[in-house]
């Protein structure tokens, strides 16, 4: 891959740290259970707001429970929601973005509407799918997904407007080569760079905005841990247990500066013409 | 007569004492008018009309502005307040009731017949206290001017405690003729009472203002509660709605408010600590209901709604809904102790009895399938949504499969009129319930939400039909025992502990009573 | 240049339809019915419909749909059903405290965004442009809401500063009025200045490659005079775009701040009414929020044209 050997070239530095987080969160999200001797939803009311000590590292919520299981599960949660954001984001976005620019007579109704989407600030969608939709994990991918799609079509459909009449493309449409092969073969092939950038990002601010929407009680249904919905619950304790709002936080910021950080070195490394998009 | 010695006889004494304190006292209960109460509470409110919502703060906060015919003291008696006297037909069909006369409206007209029948009649038609009252009613009539006459179709027993009930909206308050007749059953936004607060401007989301009514004719009796004198000392009562509970205990600290309804209870130690901060607490305040779906399986039959009392670790649930044990008690009786309809052995035997194995036992008997059951709860209100997790939690630990649906209020309310889609929904109940009729309204066949239509459903109506017909007291509560006994043996629904919400004060707010609704005539700032 | 102001105003018109049926059709397949919200947890099946019918709720939706849009485009946005008055009155009453705490942290943004873009590209790979980095991207990274308890924390609970919430305005209070604006202002200036801070510095460093920089230096120009007068003006094409996109997206953040700090925002009033199916106070928030958003990308584009006469528009 083009990624793997460009690294391998300049060893990028935020790329490198960034991953080494990422992995580690990995490790975290992925071997939970292992980690810890606690179950994230059993509650143990009678030892609510314990503060941190040898048996619960980051104490315990007003459930009793142990707030760092809840923080390796909400960090898989988020992680989860993040990925399958992102995959469903550059599905649709993919499609939309490819139809657009590769066909000019449907690019204008397409942008359009895509104009009027994105018209909407990305949590208000959010927001008001989730309360159609009703809290869930599902709901929440949807709902950011469908916030998300209308940026990546446009990367995707300006990525391949500049592609799509390039000499070799056109060359390839001479002889002949029906239009499937040549947006798979020669326009997403080229078009994998930006698309890489912005799935990051994306990825990033998927856990901020389920983190919001959580935190609104519109994302992930309790009891299952979401570390947006941890912030909520601290809230209302922040002044007799603050360990409670401390260690969620912290653990947002982890996740999304490391792909934030992922995503700089990508587009460092992977086109340095690609500096001035935006990040939404 | 006697009153009137016994005023003399505090003057002189007043006077004598102010004597010997080089007479200062007289001055300083003149210094206690002035100011204005800054009060944060915490939801704000659609309207201000009380007989058309079921909403209990509008009653609240507009208890400074309306008065009922009647209103309960301290002791829950109750005591006529617009009224003056009343009295009871022979056969319990016929109440008349003598109004208070040269009572100043805020309009500057004197209350009196017409008034009152204008406001009862639209109470009847739109407020659901009235709604209770209405199948059982016959007229009212004016005799003259001060001089009233309900008649009622069947004796109906509960008749002048619903009209002064603190249930939800239920009160029966007196509103200006004019206003009555201009609004129909519209939404009223124009406020004429007889309160010693008048209203002044409301900003939705943000603010109620109140200002006292220079006219105002207070209750001869002595104020005790919603009863009696009240003294309007404050020049203003601001209400202001704060949804964030750290924000009004803050604003408490800061002194930016005299008053914070419903502040987190774990913090109570801090305020506690405080001395420009008292702590208010209040029994009984709220019961926390578990309220089944009757309607479909397994809850149509009694034995599986049986097995959840058995399966639930009531005070584990005490823990995980309220927290602090100071702030919550168990007790399975619908009216609390010391409450004359207090029932103490109802529940005996089911009721705090933590048994997984019978509640197991029950379910298969009950011949429940395995499927997941639905527990349906507000995400807005700590109690409903924290009762509904740790609810779930113990169910899962029995190997009850159990889905937890959370949403916000309107879906809630949406979700849970309907038949189908969810068996368990938790409640919050006022537990101040000053007669047992008043649980007439959701329990029997189809009230409310619980879709109880069986044979026991009937039973239920049967013996609230009897209890409204007795008047004999003691013989009414042998009815009410049989109403308690009956509801834990077929548990349509059932209470799992009662709980006191934490109020907070600024120490210079005196002779601030902590009642079932936060008021403030015959308080003072300092 | 006229046409193309032109063309773009007419291109607004299909956008805010569409917008608008997205926001009409979103807000009535919401579940949850208003009326049972206005009469309470109690309210029985024959009070709900009465409430219904008096307000027009029990007809078709394609019905109320017509009359609704009809209805706009005379600017007319109905009667809120909880807040007692005309949509479109709330709304610019509304809308002053998210426009001040908008503009206050933007303000904020600006200026610690631009000064960290210029540090770092001066100070390209040392420490000060590490810092730089460090702080946008936390700057970006931190989630809102959870830097506005924490600031609300430190700042007004523990050491009381400032007040912890709530909102007086400047008519009636005059200018501690702002004292309620500033934790929500720096809350959201956090995120703009890492947006803009990111952003000039890229634009800056590309700048300073620029063959015309290299002249002034060989010319023997002090680095400060080439940083502000020359670099920053032509750097501050992109950062121009950012600031623009992100005031919508900044408009629409005051959401989550505005109902923390209890500011009676737009923001504010737009979650209230979700979280309580104040259906036409939805749908006026919405197509605010919309409309903001392409007008101020329609300023953004015309700035172009001002700033960089090279492009031209046809």
């Amino acid at each position: 891959m083009l990624f793997l050997k460009k690294y391998k070239r300049y060893k990028h530095p935020y790329i490198t740290t960034s991953i080494i987080i990422l992995i580690i969160i990995a490790f975290l999200s992925l071997f939970a259970p292992l980690l810890t001797d606690y179950n994230p939803v059993r509650n143990d009311a009678r030892n609510r707001l314990q503060p941190p000590s040898y048996q619960h590292f980051l104490g315990t919520d007003q459930f009793g429970r142990d707030v760092f299981t809840r923080i390796l599960y909400g960090i898989r949660t988020s992680m989860e929601v993040g990925l399958a954001v992102v995959l469903l984001t550059v599905i649709f976005g993919g499609i939309v973005g490819v139809m657009a620019g590769y066909y000019s007579q449907i690019d204008k109704i397409v942008m359009r509407i895509l104009d009027a989407l994105m018209a909407f600030p990305g949590i208000i969608i959010a927001i008001s799918l989730a309360a159609i939709w009703g809290a869930g994990k599902l709901n929440i991918i949807l709902a950011l997904s469908f916030a998300y799609f209308p940026k990546m079509a446009r990367i995707v459909r300006s990525a391949v407007i500049s592609i799509k009449d390039l000499d070799y493309v056109d060359s390839a449409r001479s002889v002949g080569a029906k239009d499937s092969r040549i947006i798979f073969k020669y326009i997403l092939k080229n078009s994998a760079s930006p698309i890489m950038v912005q799935a990051t990002f994306n990825f990033a601010l998927a856990i901020l905005d389920e983190a919001a929407l959580s935190f609104l009680g519109v994302g992930i249904m309790p009891p299952a841990p979401s570390l947006g919905a941890m912030v909520t619950d601290a809230r209302t304790y922040m002044v007799v247990a603050p360990w409670m709002i401390l260690a969620p936080g912290i653990m947002i910021i982890l996740a999304v500066l490391s792909l934030n950080l992922l995503g700089d070195g990508l587009r460092d490394l992977l086109d340095p013409h690609l500096k001035n998009t935006l990040k939404k | 007569m006697r009153r009137k010695i016994k005023i003399t006889a505090v003057v002189l004494m007043t006077l004598v004492f102010s004597l010997l304190l080089s007479g200062n006292v007289l001055a300083q209960e003149e210094d206690h008018y002035g100011g204005t109460l800054n009060a944060a509470l915490q939801m704000s409110v659609a309207h201000l009309d009380s007989d058309n919502s079921t909403d209990s703060l509008i009653t609240a906060m507009m208890n400074h502005v309306y008065e009922g015919l009647f209103e309960f003291d301290e002791n829950l008696n109750l005591t006529p307040h617009l009224a003056e006297s009343y009295q009871i037909g022979e056969d319990g069909l016929v109440y008349d009731v003598k109004l208070r006369e040269n009572v100043t409206m805020h309009n500057g007209q004197t209350m009196n017949a017409d008034d009152v029948i204008a406001s009862f009649k639209r109470w009847l038609e739109l407020n659901n206290g009235g709604q209770l009252v209405s199948p059982y009613f016959d007229r009212v009539e004016k005799i003259d001017q001060y001089n009233i006459r309900f008649k009622f179709k069947e004796p109906y027993a509960p008749f002048l405690n619903i009209l002064a009930s603190p249930v939800s909206n239920q009160k029966f308050v007196v509103r200006a003729e004019e206003v009555v007749n201009e609004f129909g059953s519209d939404v009223i936004d124009r406020h004429v009472g007889t309160g010693p607060y008048k209203y002044e401007e409301w900003v939705p989301d943000q603010k109620l203002v109140l200002t006292r009514f220079e006219d105002y004719s207070p209750s001869p009796r002595e104020g005790s509660f919603f009863a009696g004198e009240r003294i309007p000392y404050l020049d203003k009562i601001v209400f202001n709605f704060i949804p964030d509970a750290q924000v009004r205990v803050s604003g408490v600290q800061t002194g930016q408010f005299h008053f914070a309804e419903e502040v987190p209870r774990d913090q109570y130690s801090l305020f506690e600590a405080n001395p420009n901060i008292d702590n208010v607490i209040i029994y009984p305040d709220r019961m926390s209901m578990l309220i089944f779906n009757n309607a479909n399986p397994p809850f149509d039959n009694k034995y599986a709604r049986q097995a959840i009392a058995y399966a639930l670790d009531f005070e584990e649930l005490g823990y995980a809904m309220i927290g602090n044990p100071k702030f919550w008690r168990l007790e399975p009786a619908l009216h609390e102790e010391g409450n004359p309809w207090h029932v103490p052995d109802a529940g005996k035997g089911i009721y705090g009895v933590y048994d997984p194995e019978k509640a197991k036992e029950l379910l298969d008997r009950a011949g429940y399938d395995g499927s997941p059951i639905v527990i349906l709860s507000g995400q807005d209100n700590a109690m409903e949504r924290q009762g509904a997790i740790a609810i779930q939690d113990q169910l899962e630990k029995i190997g009850v499969e159990v889905e937890l649906q959370l949403f916000d209020r309107p879906t809630v309310v949406e979700r849970r009129a309907k038949k189908e889609g969810w068996h368990i929904h938790l409640s919050p109940f006022i537990k101040i319930v000053p007669d047992p009729q008043i649980h007439q309204g959701w329990t029997g066949t189809n009230k409310w939400i619980s879709n109880w239509d069986s044979e026991e459903s009937r039973e239920m109506d049967q013996i609230f039909a009897e209890m409204l017909k007795e008047v004999d007291q003691e013989k009414r509560y042998k009815i009410v025992e049989r109403m308690e006994a009956k509801l834990w043996d077929a548990v349509p629904y059932f209470n799992i502990l009662d709980y006191s919400r934490l109020h907070i004060k600024r120490a210079e707010l005196k002779n601030f009573k902590g009642s079932w609704q936060p008021f403030f005539w015959n308080t003072y700032l300092e | 240049m006229r046409n193309y102001i032109i063309k773009r105003l007419l291109l607004l018109i299909p956008i805010i339809f569409i917008v608008a049926v997205i926001a009409f059709f979103i807000t009535n397949l919401m579940p949850g019915d208003p009326v049972r919200v206005i009469l309470g947890n109690m309210a029985t099946e024959t009070e709900v419909a009465r409430v219904k019918e008096s307000l027009g709720l029990d007809q078709p939706l394609i019905m109320r749909f017509f009359r609704w849009l009809a209805n706009i485009i005379k600017g007319d946005f109905g009667e809120s059903l909880y807040l007692n008055a005309p949509v479109a009155k709330v709304l610019i009453e509304r809308m002053r405290p998210t426009f001040l705490i908008a503009i206050l942290a933007e303000i904020l943004g600006i200026s610690v965004g631009i000064l960290l873009g210029i540090l770092a590209a001066v100070n390209h790979r040392k420490i000060l442009d590490q810092f730089s980095i460090t702080v946008s991207l936390l700057g970006i990274s931190i989630p809102s809401f959870w830097l506005a308890l924490m600031l609300m924390f430190v700042f007004s609970v523990r050491l009381g500063w400032f007040p912890v919430s709530g909102y007086e305005p400047f008519i009636e209070v005059g200018f501690s009025s702002f004292r309620y604006l500033i934790l929500p202002a720096i809350t959201l200036a956090f995120m703009q200045a890492g947006l803009i801070a990111r952003m000039t510095r890229s634009a800056m460093l590309d700048t300073l490659k620029q063959d015309y920089i290299r002249t002034a230096k060989s010319k023997g120009l002090s680095t400060k005079i080439i940083v502000f007068k020359h670099a920053l003006k032509n750097s501050m094409l992109p950062v121009i775009t950012v600031i623009g996109h992100n005031f919508a997206v900044l408009l629409g953040g005051t959401w989550i701040v505005e109902t923390i700090f209890v500011i009676p925002g737009t923001g504010f009033m737009a979650i209230n009414a979700i979280m309580r199916r104040d259906i036409p106070v939805i749908q006026a928030s919405i197509i605010f929020v919309a409309v903001i958003y392409v007008i101020l990308n329609l300023f953004v584009d015309l700035s172009y044209a001002f700033l960089n006469p090279k492009i031209r528009y046809h």
